[in-house]
C-alpha cells in the first residue's frame, strides 16, 4: 500500500465522521503537556537571558582582564586605550571594587563599592539595562554615592541622606571573627558620603549589592588587599563564538604591554566570571523541562492506551481492508500514520497555546493578580482588616517584567520529539491490528 | 482442466475446539471457467462461508488442492496471500462491511487506491461503477445515512474496483428485503459479466441461485450438483 493510501486512511479514521472521543482527548492530552514545556522554555530562557544580559551589561561586562591594585591611573588609562583598540572590543572601562559596610541612620549592609570610568555610565549595555530612578546615575564628587534601588530600600534612605562607608585600612583588613579571634588587625576606616543617586538594574540580587563611587573616591578606599581591580570589556555581540578570539587579542595586546604581571588566564569571558550563577540557571531549567517532560511522555502512553482502544473500536474495518488486500506491514502503517497525525495535531495545537499564552504571560500574571487582589480585598472588607496587595512575581527575586526570548530551534526540537514520541508509542496498538483476524472477524459478526 | 480459474479438489478442512473435531469440508471438489457463475446452497454451518473464505484466501485449509488463476493457494505463503486477494478476489458479504468513516465513493475508491492505483483514477473508477450501480447520487453519503439496499450495491461497486477475475459473494441478499434482492441479483449477473469475472454465491435464496450458470448444494462436507 503507498504511504499516501495509509494517510489518507489514518486521517480519515481518525477525524471522519465518526472519529472518537478517545482520540480527541489523547490529541488534547498531548496539545496539553506541551503547554508548560513551551512556556517553561520561553520564559526561562527570557528570565535567564533577561537576568544574564543585567549581569554581563552591568555587573561583568562581556570580558574581564584582572589588574594588580598598584597600577596607577595613567597607567590604567593606558592599557584601557590599548584595549579600546583591540579588533573587536567595542569599549573598555576600569573597575576597582571591594567590599564594605553602608550604615545609615537606621541601618547598616553590607555592599560591594564600585569605583568606575565616568564612560562607564555612558555606555550603551549599562544605559539600556540601568535606570535611574532618582538624582545623577554618576557619582562624580569625592563624597557622591548612587545606590541600588533595593540598598536604598533597606538602608531607608533617600536622596541628600548621609551615609557611613566602612572599609578595611590598607594594611590591616576584616578578619574572620569568632570566639577568640585575633582582633589586633582590625582597623576599620570610616568614609562619609552623600547619596547623589539611586539606580535599578531591574533585579534584586544587583539592585541589593551596589554602591557606585567616583574614581576619586575609588583610588582612596580601594586599596585594601581583597579589593579587586580589572579592566572591564564590551564587545557587539556577547554571545558570538568570536568571544573566543577576541579574549585571545586582548590577553595578546595585554601581555605586550604589561609583560611584568600579565598571564592569560587573567582574562576571563563572562561565562566564566559567573560560571556558577549560569550553571546554576541551566541546572533549573533542565530540571524544569525534564519534570514537563515526564508530563509529555504521560500524555504520549495515553495516545497509545487511547489508540489501542481506537484498535478495538476499528476491529471490523481492519478486518474489512485485510479482506481487501492490505497486508500486515500496510496494517501497521496505517495505525502508525494514526499515531502520527494525532501526535502531531496535539503537538500544533499545544506548540500554539503555550507560545500564545508565553507571548502574554506578562499581562495573564497582571490579569491573575488583578483578579486575585479583588478576591483578597472582597475577603478582607467582609473581615474588616486592611488587604495586602499580592504579588505573583515579586520583583523582589524575579525581573520586574518576564522578557520573552523565544528560540524557536528548541521549539522545532520538541515538536520533533513530540511527534516522534507518539508514533513510537503507536507502534505497539499498531502490532495489535496487524495481527487482527480477518475470518475470526467475519465469523464472529 | 486447463481453462479452469477455479478448481479445488479434495477440499478438506477441520475446525478443532476442545470439545471435538468439526469435519467442515469433507473433500470439496469443483471446477469453475472463466465468466461462468455458480450459486452454492446449503443448511446453515455447512461450510459455505468456509468455502467461499478458503477460495478467497481469508482462511487456511488442512488438506487438497486449491488454484485459482495462476495463484496455487495450497502453496501460497502467508504474505503472498494480500496481493492475491487484492488482485485477483472481490467480496460481497452478507453484512456489506462499508468502512463507516468514509463515503460510498470513497469506500469503492479505497482498494483501488490501497492497490497502487493513482487517487484521481481510483476516484474516477470508484464514480463510474457508482453510476452503474444506481448510486450515483448517492455517493457522499456515510454507510448510516444508506438503506441496506444501497449498502449492499456500494458493496458491489467495491468488490468491482479493481477488475477482479473472481468475485465471491456470501449471502449478499440475505439481509434484504424482495425488490432490494432482486436489484442486487440484477446486479450480481449483470455487472460481472460486463467485467468477465467469475462468480461463486452462497446464498438460501432459491431465486439467486436459479440464476446462476452451476448450482451446488453443500451437504455432509460435499458439493453436490443440483
Amino acid at each position: 500500500m503507498t504511504f499516501g493510501a495509509s494517510f489518507f486512511i489514518a486521517a480519515r479514521s481518525l477525524l471522519g465522521r465518526k472519529r472518537t472521543g478517545g482520540m480527541a482527548g489523547a490529541i488534547l492530552g498531548i496539545g496539553i503537556s506541551l503547554v508548560p514545556i513551551v512556556l517553561v522554555l520561553i520564559v526561562s530562557d527570557g528570565m535567564i537571558e533577561g537576568i544574564t544580559r543585567r549581569y554581563m551589561e552591568t555587573k561583568t561586562y562581556h570580558l574581564q582582564v584582572a589588574a594588580p591594585d598598584s597600577m596607577a591611573g595613567s597607567d590604567a588609562e593606558k592599557g584601557r586605550v590599548a584595549l579600546s583598540a583591540v579588533p573587536g572590543v567595542q569599549a573598555a572601562y576600569i573597575e576597582k571594587n571591594g567590599s564594605g559596610v553602608v550604615v545609615s541612620a537606621e541601618a547598616s549592609n553590607a555592599v560591594m563599592l564600585r569605583s568606575v570610568s565616568p564612560e562607564f555610565f555612558v555606555d550603551p549595555g549599562v544605559s539600556q539595562y540601568l535606570r535611574l530612578i532618582e538624582g545623577k546615575a554618576r557619582p562624580e564628587g569625592k563624597r557622591d554615592i548612587v545606590l541600588g534601588s533595593s540598598l536604598a530600600s533597606v538602608l531607608h534612605v533617600k536622596l541628600g541622606d548621609s551615609l557611613t562607608v566602612i572599609t578595611p585600612n590598607q594594611q590591616n583588613e576584616f578578619t574572620a571573627g569568632g570566639i577568640g579571634a585575633d582582633f589586633s588587625g582590625y582597623a576599620p576606616r570610616l568614609s562619609f558620603f552623600k547619596v547623589t543617586g539611586i539606580v535599578s538594574a531591574g533585579y534584586r540580587d544587583l539592585d541589593a549589592l551596589w554602591a557606585f563611587i567616583s574614581p576619586e573616591a575609588g583610588e582612596r578606599l580601594l586599596n585594601y588587599p581583597s579589593s579587586y581591580s580589572f579592566f572591564g570589556i564590551k564587545v557587539a555581540d556577547p554571545y558570538s563564538n568570536s568571544l573566543g578570539s577576541i579574549k585571545e587579542s586582548v590577553s595578546g595586546a595585554m601581555e605586550s604591554l604589561y609583560p611584568d604581571w600579565f598571564d592569560p588566564y587573567l582574562t576571563r569571558t563572562w561565562p566564566e566570571v559567573e560560571r556558577s550563577l549560569y550553571r546554576s540557571f541551566g541546572t533549573t531549567k533542565s530540571m524544569l523541562l525534564f519534570i514537563m517532560g515526564i508530563a509529555l511522555v504521560v500524555a504520549a502512553v495515553n495516545l497509545g492506551s487511547s489508540l489501542s482502544t481506537f484498535v478495538v473500536e476499528h476491529s471490523m474495518d481492519i478486518a474489512v481492508l485485510r479482506g481487501m488486500g492490505a497486508t500486515d506491514s500496510a496494517i501497521r502503517q496505517i495505525f502508525v500514520g494514526a499515531g502520527f497525525i494525532t501526535g502531531g495535531l496535539g503537538t500544533i495545537l499545544g506548540i500554539l497555546a503555550g507560545l500564545i499564552l508565553s507571548l502574554n504571560v506578562n499581562f495573564l500574571i497582571s490579569g491573575i493578580e488583578w483578579i486575585a487582589n479583588i478576591f483578597d480585598s472582597g475577603l478582607a472588607y467582609i473581615k474588616g482588616q486592611p488587604s495586602v496587595a499580592l504579588k505573583l512575581l515579586d520583583p523582589e527575586y524575579y525581573l520586574e517584567k518576564i522578557p520573552i526570548s523565544i528560540d524557536f530551534a528548541q521549539i522545532a526540537l520538541i515538536a520533533a520529539l513530540s511527534i516522534a514520541l507518539s508514533a513510537v508509542v503507536s507502534l505497539i496498538p499498531a502490532r495489535k491490528a496487524s495481527r487482527i483476524s480477518v475470518q475470526e472477524l467475519i465469523r464472529k459478526s | 482442466m486447463s481453462d479452469s480459474i477455479i478448481s479445488c479438489r479434495n477440499l478438506i478442512k477441520n475446525f478443532e475446539s476442545q470439545a471435538e473435531i468439526l469435519h467442515v469440508l469433507r473433500g470439496v471438489d469443483l471446477e469453475l471457467t472463466p465468466g461462468s457463475s455458480c450459486s452454492i446452497m446449503g443448511s446453515s454451518g455447512s461450510g459455505k462461508s468456509t468455502l467461499l473464505s478458503i477460495i478467497g484466501g481469508l482462511e487456511g485449509f488442512d488438506s487438497g488442492e486449491v488454484t485459482v488463476g495462476s495463484y496455487a493457494l495450497h502453496s501460497l505463503s502467508e504474505k503472498e496471500l494480500p496481493k492475491y486477494r487484492s488482485c485477483l478476489v472481490g467480496f460481497v458479504f452478507q453484512f456489506h462491511y462499508l468502512l463507516k468513516d468514509f463515503s460510498a465513493l470513497e469506500n469503492v475508491a479505497l482498494p483501488a487506491y490501497m492497490n497502487g492505483v493513482p487517487r484521481k483514477e481510483a476516484w474516477a473508477r470508484a464514480e463510474s461503477l457508482l453510476e452503474k450501480v444506481g448510486m450515483a447520487e448517492r455517493k457522499d453519503h456515510f454507510p448510516t445515512e444508506l438503506s441496506g439496499g444501497e449498502r449492499q450495491r456500494t458493496a458491489i461497486a467495491r468488490a468491482l474496483v479493481n477488475a477482479p477475475s473472481v468475485i465471491l459473494a456470501d449471502e449478499p441478499t440475505g439481509n434484504l428485503d424482495a425488490d432490494n434482492a432482486q436489484a442486487i441479483q440484477e446486479l450480481m449477473f449483470g455487472l460481472p459479466a460486463i467485467s468477465g469475472a467469475t462468480v461463486i454465491l452462497a446464498t438460501h435464496d432459491p431465486r439467486l441461485a436459479e440464476a446462476a450458470d452451476k448450482r451446488f448444494f453443500l451437504s455432509e462436507g460435499r458439493l453436490q450438483p443440483l
